[in-house]
């Protein structure tokens, strides 16, 4: 059993190791980066979906018809 | 028919997993020696073209996507990076078919809504509501995409970030006039990739 544990801990230590972190060459931009990332490692529809729509509102606000037409070619776009 | 029922439950265990744990799931699939659930979205694309049959000549469209899912896997296996350019066009190969995922989910979405909200919309209150639902839906799975075909990239050629982008770049800069001749040979609007 233990054995066991101890073989699938390295498999997973081998999968996690399968890629060099990232290091952006400034420990600043490299920190930020990490913060950052962690939203798209996991579920980031959580972020990207409010993000998206409140980018949608603010285009079809801004631009009016201009924004429905670009809705209207990318229907046609399939 | 045991192996088929196996390979689409694992493909809707990646399919999830690529929703809610995009980095664990690519990381895994990219590791994964089982490529029986890529078959799946074969499946699927070549049913989409069947279905848009009636609206344009599907072989034409068929061939355009495997033009370009095939340019995109060897661009990228080509290019420098550690590693054996075999195992790399492996895992390129499982990789990037799952980034295919976010593109079969809108061009069937963008298929359904052309037969039931046919286009153009109006400016009216529901023509612009439509637009934005329709809008924010397009753009977040553009960005799911994204965070693929970077892990994807990622996870193949095992890279860092800075030269990921600068290979995203060079291949949009190659790829965009591509997709533009695509479009005025009349093969597909928006590029199957």
């Amino acid at each position: 059993m233990k054995q066991n544990t101890s073989s699938l801990l390295k498999k997973h230590l081998k999968e996690v190791l399968v890629v060099e972190p990232n290091d952006l060459g400034f420990p600043l931009l490299t920190a930020v980066y990490r913060k950052i990332n962690i939203f798209f490692k996991t579920a980031p529809f959580i972020f990207v979906v409010p993000l998206s729509i409140l980018g949608a509102t603010g285009l079809v606000y801004i631009f009016g018809y201009l924004a429905v037409r670009l809705a209207s070619l990318l229907q046609y776009g399939f | 028919m045991v192996s088929d029922v196996t390979s689409l439950i694992l493909f809707f265990r990646y399919f999830i997993g690529l929703i809610f744990t995009p980095y664990v799931t690519m990381r895994k699939i990219s590791l994964e020696k089982n490529r029986v659930g890529l078959v799946w979205i074969l499946f699927f694309t070549v049913v989409y073209f069947f279905i848009t049959n009636s609206v344009r000549y599907w072989i034409n469209g068929l061939l355009g996507a495997i033009g370009l899912y095939i340019w995109s896997i060897t661009f990228f296996t080509f290019l420098p990076s550690p590693g054996k350019i075999k195992e790399k066009c492996e895992r390129m190969f499982k990789t990037w078919t799952y980034t295919l995922l976010p593109t079969l989910i809108w061009f069937y979405t963008t298929l359904l809504f052309y037969f039931l909200l046919p286009p153009p919309r109006t400016t009216s209150i529901w023509g612009k509501s439509f637009s934005i639902i329709y809008i924010a839906f397009s753009v977040s799975l553009l960005i799911w995409k994204l965070i693929l075909v970077y892990l994807s990239i990622r996870f193949s050629l095992r890279i860092h970030l800075y030269r990921i982008i600068y290979y995203i770049l060079v291949y949009l800069a190659i790829s965009v006039p591509l997709w533009l001749y695509l479009y005025s040979i009349g093969i597909s609007r928006v590029p199957f990739v």
